[in-house]
């Protein structure tokens, strides 16, 4: 079998099996919602407030592929490498303009060579439930060392994970680097669900 | 008399961009043997790390036999689907070139669609047109039969249909505010699956290395790329 590849979502104080939920599976379809917790499935709560002015962050987004295809000692696929990332460039139903909203990507390497964070750096999306979230770049881990970047700004795929990854790096599956991101609303957005953003990951796979 | 139900019809999630292989690769020797990526009979699958480069004189995708792809859908658990219509795709290996195989680029996209209550059609939501936003609703023009919400003065009569087009919801020449019959356009999402097929050599010319690549969409269309 070829490598099994879903979207995931980590949550809660430290990154682990139990806190991930699989955005995308086998049978499963689960659509991330930009909110003011911390939560991959947060219904109707927490929305995010629109501001009067500026810009009112979202509690940021830990999203990353889970890899498997190792059964039973066999490798189902050589490796995969080259992880990338990109939004549909138009923040479409949140308006014709940044005023609307936003969505800022963590630049983890600081110069854009790759976006991705590893696991062992992980922390968890803070903030004032219910009312915004911290700003990744004035959190005092991230903002210290990474940029954030407005996703929609940079056009084509870019690199969150450069790294070839067989089966075997870990028994069983693999996480990928983590984007860290989260929608800033803006003054001018319009109020109720704003549907749904087309965000895509890609790899490449050697079979 | 009977209450007329009018149900909304789901988004199809049965897309064709579900993620299924569509080509099994095949590597061929100088000695008149094969390796397939897919054991026709035993279903053992190979890796490219196990193709014998020295002996290897073509390399090739192949669309699944419909009888192959039933058995490892089934007995195996892999998605992949039979086309028949697919070409097939090699390249001969002579001389200095090597082999670029057995290489996708692969995607998965949440994808929003909208549905249109005027022709009952889901459309990416990225063609559609926003006709208001920012007041106290937001409502779409459907890009298939133009259906849109349209806002009138009741004092004039005149039309409206984009919100800017008002004075803040109000009409511009009698400053009466524009009423219209909002049309209610549902959102869902679904999420999308497919890979682009590589296929190609590489050989150095006058030290320096060129590649030639095949990209294979899943409809097989081709674009060729030169490095």
């Amino acid at each position: 079998m070829p490598a099994s590849v879903f979207v995931a979502e980590m949550n809660g104080a430290s990154w682990a099996a139990g806190n991930m939920t699989l955005l995308s599976g086998a049978g499963v379809s689960v659509t991330a919602r930009y909110c003011t917790m911390d939560s991959a499935t947060p219904g109707d709560s927490n929305p995010i407030p629109i501001p009067d002015s500026g810009h009112n962050p979202s509690y940021w987004k830990t999203h990353f592929l889970w890899i498997s295809g190792q059964n039973g000692g066999t490798y189902d696929f050589t490796y995969v490498s080259s992880i990338r990332w990109y939004c549909d460039g138009d923040l479409f139903n949140w308006g014709s303009h940044k005023a609307s909203g936003i969505v800022l990507v963590m630049d983890a390497s600081g110069d854009g060579s790759e976006y991705g964070l590893g696991s062992g750096s992980y922390e968890q999306a803070t903030g004032t439930q219910g009312t915004s979230g911290t700003k990744i770049a004035e959190h005092g881990g991230y903002g210290a060392s990474s940029n954030a970047e407005d996703a929609s700004a940079l056009g084509s795929a870019f690199p969150v994970d450069n790294r070839k990854i067989t089966p075997n790096d870990v028994a069983g599956f693999v996480y990928s680097k983590a984007l860290i991101h989260q929608a800033w609303v803006g003054a001018s957005a319009a109020s109720g669900n704003p549907g749904t953003e087309t965000f895509t990951w890609v790899w490449d796979e050697v079979s | 008399m009977q209450d007329e139900k009018v149900s909304k019809p789901q988004l199809n999630t049965n897309t064709k961009k579900d993620g299924s292989w569509l080509w099994m690769w095949i590597a061929h020797y100088n000695d008149g043997t094969s390796l397939p990526q897919y054991d026709p009979y035993t279903l053992e699958t190979h890796l490219f790390d196990e193709v014998d480069q020295d002996k290897l004189i073509k390399f090739g995708l192949y669309p699944f036999p419909n009888s192959l792809a039933k058995r490892l859908r089934e007995e195996k658990g892999i998605k992949v689907r039979s086309n028949i219509f697919l070409p097939k795709y090699e390249v001969s290996l002579e001389g200095s070139k090597r082999i670029i195989g057995a290489l996708t680029t692969n995607y998965i996209r949440t994808t929003g669609y909208i549905l249109c209550p005027k022709c009952n059609t889901w459309t990416i939501n990225s063609k559609y047109k926003i006709v208001s936003i920012g007041g106290d609703v937001k409502t779409y023009k459907c890009p298939k039969c133009g259906a849109q919400t349209v806002w009138s003065c009741g004092e004039c009569g005149r039309t409206f249909n984009h919100i800017s087009e008002t004075n803040n919801w109000k009409c511009p020449d009698c400053e009466v505010r524009v009423h219209g019959d909002r049309l209610q356009f549902y959102e869902d999402s679904v999420v999308e699956r497919w890979r682009v097929y590589k296929l190609g050599y590489q050989q150095t010319i006058k030290g320096k290395n060129h590649k030639t690549i095949m990209n294979i969409q899943e409809n097989g269309d081709v674009e060729m790329t030169y490095k």
